[in-house]
């Protein structure tokens, strides 16, 4: 297998492409294959010191070079610089092809791959869009077997190639003359599909003759600047240590009631029905009781900054202090403002480019209304194995409770994959309503077993004393705690 | 000084090149007289004439000059759509000399 050095590509395919074979890639149009078929040479020669070979069919040289400046590729220095070749088969005239009079075959086409594979020394090619020589020649056996010459050719010197072919549907036949398939052992497909309102791209190993690979489709995203990056979520491989050091929550209470505070790797979910205290609760881990060595990022798909920042001050709360010393990162945006693997991408992108040492997302429950349930579950896994290999400590705030008989969504998907589970409460004790808080699980630590009264002032969240069973029950859930203490 | 200038790109010394050349010669011996120049490209000997001229199929006659630059694929089989194709029969406007 040849590693393509295009991002999470090659973990989805274990390894890459066919080595010194070619492999068909067809998609409808705007799928991004020319722009699979121009990264796969740029990072030929940016990450394995490979030279590449463009084949135009469709798009002129001097389109592709200003196109593919917009990702940060700058085709005709490497041009200049011996690393790249076209070889421009565009149709330039303004008649036909030319007519076609007697037997003919694609000898010109070849020649001049041979001759530019040659030039560079490369080891990669790109040829896009066979589909389009169809039309061309008219002549659909001839083109079919002097294809497959073609291909043959490029396995002997010794390339890579990858081959775009255009489809009319995302569903439906895999090329537009039907036998490109049979062109090339080895077919990708690439789609652009609408999903609730949003435009999502995958990418699909339909056969890889004998390799193995991962079935189905996988996500992409086409990033401004940098090109495709496959989003692998839930292939990327659960390995990772444990830490064993604690950090503090930032509250004195809900420490002692995690028996110190969270492991510095911890995912918290923080669940609880509306009116909970969950915002307020995240706020304070963001606060992490004042400390200079917490740099938080903030994620809020719940409410803009200012009523965040209004309602943090009535707790107790700087935030723009914290902000203003760097420790702390606001990001408000609409949960719909963004498909969930861009979310991804961007959210490691704020990662790398903030540090954070801890991470907020408010709330789970609005990024997860937009996305399928499998989709939702590949962007937590995804999250959740990237936060835990990058120690960063981490609260999401989820809905919770029993609804008209379903749980919560968010609830079934991320329970199982949380160390630790605050559990916030609305009791009802007399005619009051209280707040109680518990801590319904926590990996690899003994914690209090008892729900706990909290109140919430201007000095901040305060912890106090446990319920007693006959107190009273929860409101906010269809389940009821009766006074004899049935649950 | 020859009146037509063609170009013919072929792949090698194959029978299909031969055949190519020789009915092209044909034909252009019985429209033309001998008023033409054929340059025969091997595209294997002469890739970077071929990239130029964006040759793609094998063979392919170009016509150079006059103007303009009619273009046909194929090994030039059927005589009259060839001279059609090349643009041969067309009357000669510069000189007024009618090419039968």
């Amino acid at each position: 297998m040849l590693s393509t050095g295009i991002p999470g590509f090659d973990s989805i395919t274990m390894g890459g492409l066919p080595r010194n074979r070619s492999t068909l890639v067809s998609g409808t149009a705007g799928s991004a294959k020319t722009v699979f078929a121009t990264q796969f040479l740029v990072e030929g020669i940016r990450k394995a010191n490979q030279t590449g070979v463009f084949v135009t069919l469709e798009e002129s040289p001097a389109d592709i070079r200003s196109n593919m400046l917009s990702l940060g590729w700058d085709i005709a220095r490497w041009e200049a610089e011996g690393k790249w070749a076209f070889v421009d088969g565009t149709d330039s005239f303004d008649q036909e092809e030319g007519v076609m009079i007697g037997d003919f075959d694609l000898g010109g086409l070849l020649a001049r791959i041979q001759a530019a594979v040659t030039k560079v020394g490369a080891e990669r090619l790109s040829m896009d869009a066979i589909s389009t020589i169809f039309p061309r020649f008219g002549n659909q056996e001839r083109i079919r077997s002097e294809l497959l010459r073609i291909n043959n050719v490029i396995k002997q010197m010794g390339v890579t190639a990858v081959m775009t072919g255009e489809r009319t549907e995302d569903y439906g036949e895999i090329g537009r003359y039907g036998f490109e398939e049979f062109v090339s052992d080895n077919v990708i497909i690439m789609r652009n599909v609408l999903d609730s309102e949003l435009r999502r791209r995958t990418l699909e190993v339909l056969k890889f003759r004998g390799v193995p690979h991962r079935r189905g489709e996988f996500p992409f995203v086409l990033v401004n600047g940098r090109g495709i990056e496959v989003v692998p979520l839930s292939a990327i491989p659960l390995e990772h240590e444990s830490s064993t050091l604690r950090v503090k929550f930032g509250n004195e209470g809900l420490d002692r009631m995690l028996h110190g505070g969270p492991y510095r790797d911890s995912i918290m979910l923080i669940s609880g029905p509306s009116g909970a205290g969950k915002t307020m609760m995240a706020t304070e881990f963001a606060a992490a009781g004042g400390s200079m060595e917490e740099r938080c990022l903030f994620l809020d798909f719940e409410e803009s900054r200012t009523q965040l920042f209004r309602n943090a001050a009535t707790w107790g709360h700087d935030l723009a202090r914290r902000e203003s010393l760097g420790l702390l990162r606001i990001i408000c945006e609409y949960p719909e403002s963004a498909n969930i693997e861009d979310r991804l991408v961007r959210l490691k992108d704020l990662i790398a480019e903030f540090q954070p040492t801890r991470l907020v997302i408010d709330s789970l429950t609005a990024l997860g209304r937009l996305a399928s349930d499998k989709t939702f579950r590949d962007f937590i896994i995804g999250l959740t194995s990237y936060v835990k290999q990058a120690q960063i400590t981490t609260a999401l705030t989820a809905d919770s409770g029993v609804f008209r008989g379903t749980v919560a969504m968010t609830e079934k998907h991320v329970s199982t994959l949380t160390d630790a589970i605050i559990d916030l409460r609305v009791v009802e004790v007399g005619c009051q309503m209280r707040r109680g808080v518990a801590i319904r699980k926590m990996r690899g630590s003994g914690h209090d077993r008892h729900i706990r009264e909290f109140t919430i002032s201007d000095t901040g969240l305060h912890v106090g004393d446990a319920f007693r069973q006959e107190q009273g029950h929860h409101v906010g859930d269809d389940e009821t705690v009766s006074s004899t203490g049935s649950t | 000084m020859p009146k037509y200038i063609i170009h013919l790109y072929v792949t090698g010394q194959t029978a299909r090149s031969h055949h190519a050349a020789a009915n092209l010669r044909r034909i252009c011996d019985a429209y033309v007289g001998g008023s033409y120049e054929l340059v025969l490209i091997d595209v294997l000997a002469q890739p970077d004439l071929a990239e130029a001229a964006r040759i793609l199929a094998t063979p392919t006659t170009v016509r150079v000059a006059p103007l303009p630059a009619y273009r046909v694929i194929g090994d030039m089989s059927d005589s009259s759509k060839v001279m059609m194709a090349l643009g041969l029969d067309v009357k000669d406007l510069g000189s007024g000399k009618e090419i039968s």
